[in-house]
């Protein structure tokens, strides 16, 4: 690493010669993980900090005096993107929390959610239904499930349209009650 | 091929020559050179004071009017510094000496004045706020056009230091044609629009520079 030869190469590289430019930014790249590691950024981030500093560089490279020392120059853009790294984690750290759970797992797209319970409600009604007597599960599946009318449900059945409609609301009634009961339930 | 390799082959093949930045010493004198054509094209069209050459040779005049130059030459320089990335930090505090020094003997003035005077030591002085202003956001807009060329590290502050250097060569400009009775109003008036016209660019320093920035 003979950093007296980066102003020159970068001088170069300002005028346009990409072989001068490739050079310079090879040999000050461990330079800048350095500068960037000693800011106290993670082993594993310092890469991408200095590829950040890296395409930094490459944007001011025109700021850059070749009558002047390099270093500072250097040092204030990677410590730059390294305080820019820590804030962003920071706020990051602010807004999101570990997921350790699988059952807890969401989603940030609200349909996802909204998907997501579907399927837990569904699951939670397969439940319930297979507690009422065959006849009432038969007739909630028939008229509410499959939304047939009365007439095809009767059809369906065998069951007279009457006979479905007491099912039904028997069906309903202990719906609410398993429902309340599992309710009370979850709050002790 | 790591990433970062990969990185530094696509920058290198996508260089394109660049107009080097002049170092800030001489964009500052450039700055400065258009600053004093256009404070003295003011003065010349006001015509100077009539008691100039009397003024100059009192201390209570030269010692503040000098300060306010340096505070211009100063804070103008430690903008230009600010603007670039790796230049010393303590150059942003450069203007505070003459600018203590203006304070401080319009401040004198201004205790002596008050106590001899009273309340009669105060006067309204509009038009040299309306200058100050004005003439202070003429040239540090532009400022403000050679500071986006550079790569600031702090946008507003970095504006703000040229606002003041704006604003202090404005008020010495001033000071030039247009006579106040008392050290008490050149505080007030020219001060306090100096200050304004300083913090005024604060707000204004992300969205000036904020896209020039590093």
């Amino acid at each position: 690493m003979d950093s007296d030869s980066w102003p020159e190469l970068m001088g170069r590289a300002q005028a346009g010669d990409a072989a001068a430019y490739r050079r310079f930014l090879s040999e000050v790249l461990p330079f800048l993980r350095i500068v960037i590691g000693r800011t106290g950024i993670p082993f594993d981030q310092i890469e991408d900090v200095a590829q950040e500093t890296l395409i930094s560089l490459h944007a001011i490279r025109h700021t850059y005096d070749t009558g002047r020392p390099i270093k500072p120059w250097l040092v204030a853009v990677a410590r730059r993107r390294a305080v820019d790294w820590r804030r962003r984690h920071n706020s990051a750290n602010r807004h999101e929390t570990p997921l350790d759970d699988a059952t807890h797992e969401t989603f940030a797209d609200p349909l996802a959610n909204r998907d997501n319970e579907k399927s837990e409600a569904a699951a939670s009604i397969r439940r319930w239904l297979a507690q009422l007597p065959a006849g009432q599960r038969q007739a909630v599946e028939l008229l509410k499930l499959r939304e047939l009318s009365l007439n095809e449900a009767a059809a369906a059945s065998g069951q007279s349209v009457g006979a479905l409609k007491v099912a039904t609301h028997r069906a309903l009634a202990s719906l609410r009650k398993i429902w309340k009961r599992e309710e009370k339930d979850q709050d002790r | 091929m790591t990433p970062t390799d990969k990185l530094i082959a696509a920058l290198s093949e996508a260089v394109a020559p660049v107009k080097r930045l002049p170092s800030p010493e001489v964009r500052a004198g450039k700055w400065l050179a258009f600053a004093a054509c256009v404070v003295g094209v003011l003065v010349a069209m006001h015509g100077p004071r009539a008691d100039l050459a009397i003024r100059f040779a009192d201390p209570a005049f030269v010692v503040p009017w000098t300060a306010s130059v340096l505070v211009g030459l100063t804070a103008a320089f430690a903008a230009f510094q600010m603007s670039v990335p790796g230049g010393k930090r303590t150059l942003e505090l450069l203007p505070i000496l003459p600018l203590a020094v203006w304070l401080g003997t319009l401040g004198t003035g201004c205790a002596a004045e008050l106590s001899d005077m009273g309340r009669a030591a105060f006067g309204m002085s509009w038009v040299c706020f309306k200058f100050i202003v004005l003439t202070g956001s003429a040239l540090g807009l532009a400022m403000a056009l050679m500071l986006r060329k550079a790569a600031p590290l702090a946008p507003s502050r970095t504006l703000a230091m040229g606002a003041l250097a704006a604003a202090a060569f404005a008020s010495a400009g001033l000071e030039l044609f247009h006579p106040l009775q008392t050290s008490t109003m050149v505080l007030v008036w020219h001060l306090g629009s100096v200050a304004f016209v300083t913090l005024a660019a604060l707000p204004l320093g992300q969205r000036a520079l904020g896209k020039s920035a590093y």
